[in-house]
C-alpha cells in the first residue's frame, strides 16, 4: 500500500457566509501510475467548473444551471439549489503540474499522476 | 406574577387561516410527488428527483450522473411516470485499490404521478450532463386564464 493517496479535507467547513455549497459524492481508486478521483456533479455549467491546486489542497468547485426557473414553482424539491465543492488534501507524491480534469455524463474524472519516485523503481543488482 | 394573560390576544381569524394553509399544502403535496414506494426494496438506489411548475408544462429532473443514455428507461403508464434504469461501474480494474468509494450503482427508480392537467401524449425528454429533464405540457384548459371585467 502506497502513501499516494488523497484525504477529503475535514478541518475546512465547507460553507462560507457568501454561498453555501453541496459536497458531490467522491470515489478515489489508485493504480500504479494515477490516483483517481471520480466526483459525481451532474449539470454543472463547464464554464462554472473550476479545479484548482493550492499548495496541497485540491479543490474543485462547480455551478448548476439555474436560469429558467425564475418563473417556476417547485411541487417537489430533492435536488439541492447549491454549487458543488469539495477539497481535498494531496499528498506530495503527486506530480499537480500534470492533473487531468474530464467531466462527461455529470462525472468529473481527475486523473493525478503519481511523480516519478513515488512509483515502485526496479533496482538491478549488478 | 405574569403578564401572559393580559398581552394574549386571540385573533378569530387565526384558525382559518391555519386551516386554509393546511389544505393547501395537503393540495400541493399530493400533485405530482415522486415516489420510490416498492422500488425501493427492488432497487439499489433512489436519484434525486425535483418537480417544478411553470406557466405552460410540469417539468421533472433527475440526478443521475455517470450513466450513458442508453441506460434509463422512461414509460409513461395510467398517468404515471417511470424512471428505471441500471447504473453499472465503468470498470473492474478501478476497484482494486479503492480508498473511497462514495457513488452509488446498481438499478434505480422513481415514480411520479402526473396531475390530471397534464397531457400524457406532449411529453419530451433530454438527458445532459446527469440530468434528465422530463418536460410535460398542461392542458389548455387548466392553464390560468383571464376573465375581463364587462360593462354593466
Amino acid at each position: 500500500m502506497t502513501n499516494a493517496m488523497t484525504k477529503p479535507n475535514q478541518a475546512k467547513s465547507e460553507t462560507s457566509p457568501a454561498e453555501r455549497f453541496v459536497t458531490p459524492r467522491a470515489s478515489v481508486y489508485e493504480t500504479v501510475d494515477n490516483v483517481v478521483l471520480e466526483l459525481e456533479m451532474p449539470g454543472v455549467n463547464r464554464e462554472a467548473l473550476d479545479v484548482t491546486v493550492e499548495n496541497d489542497e485540491l479543490t474543485v468547485t462547480g455551478r448548476r444551471l439555474y436560469a429558467a426557473d425564475e418563473q417556476a414553482e417547485y411541487l417537489h424539491r430533492e435536488r439541492l439549489p447549491f454549487a458543488y465543492r469539495r477539497s481535498f488534501v494531496l499528498s506530495e507524491r503527486i506530480d499537480t503540474a500534470r492533473i487531468n480534469a474530464k467531466y462527461l455524463d455529470g462525472v468529473l474524472t481527475l486523473t493525478l499522476p503519481k511523480s516519478v519516485e513515488a512509483k515502485p523503481r526496479k533496482i538491478t543488482i549488478e | 406574577m405574569t403578564y401572559g394573560s393580559l398581552i394574549n390576544r386571540h385573533n378569530p381569524w387565526g384558525d382559518l387561516i391555519a386551516l386554509q394553509q393546511e389544505m393547501n399544502r395537503l393540495f400541493a403535496d399530493s400533485m405530482g410527488k415522486p415516489q420510490s414506494s416498492a422500488g425501493l426494496l427492488e432497487t439499489d438506489f433512489a436519484p434525486a428527483v425535483d418537480v417544478l411548475r411553470d406557466h405552460d408544462n410540469l417539468i421533472v429532473r433527475a440526478d443521475i450522473p455517470g450513466i450513458p443514455r442508453e441506460n434509463i428507461e422512461l414509460t409513461v403508464q395510467n398517468n404515471r411516470l417511470f424512471i428505471r434504469g441500471e447504473k453499472k461501474r465503468e470498470s473492474e480494474d478501478g476497484q482494486k485499490n479503492a480508498h473511497r468509494l462514495e457513488r452509488f450503482y446498481g438499478s434505480f427508480e422513481r415514480v411520479i404521478d402526473l396531475p390530471a392537467v397534464v397531457n400524457p401524449d406532449s411529453i419530451k425528454a433530454t438527458f445532459r450532463d446527469g440530468v434528465l429533464e422530463v418536460t410535460a405540457a398542461v392542458r389548455e384548459e387548466a392553464k390560468p386564464r383571464q376573465i375581463s371585467l364587462q360593462d354593466q
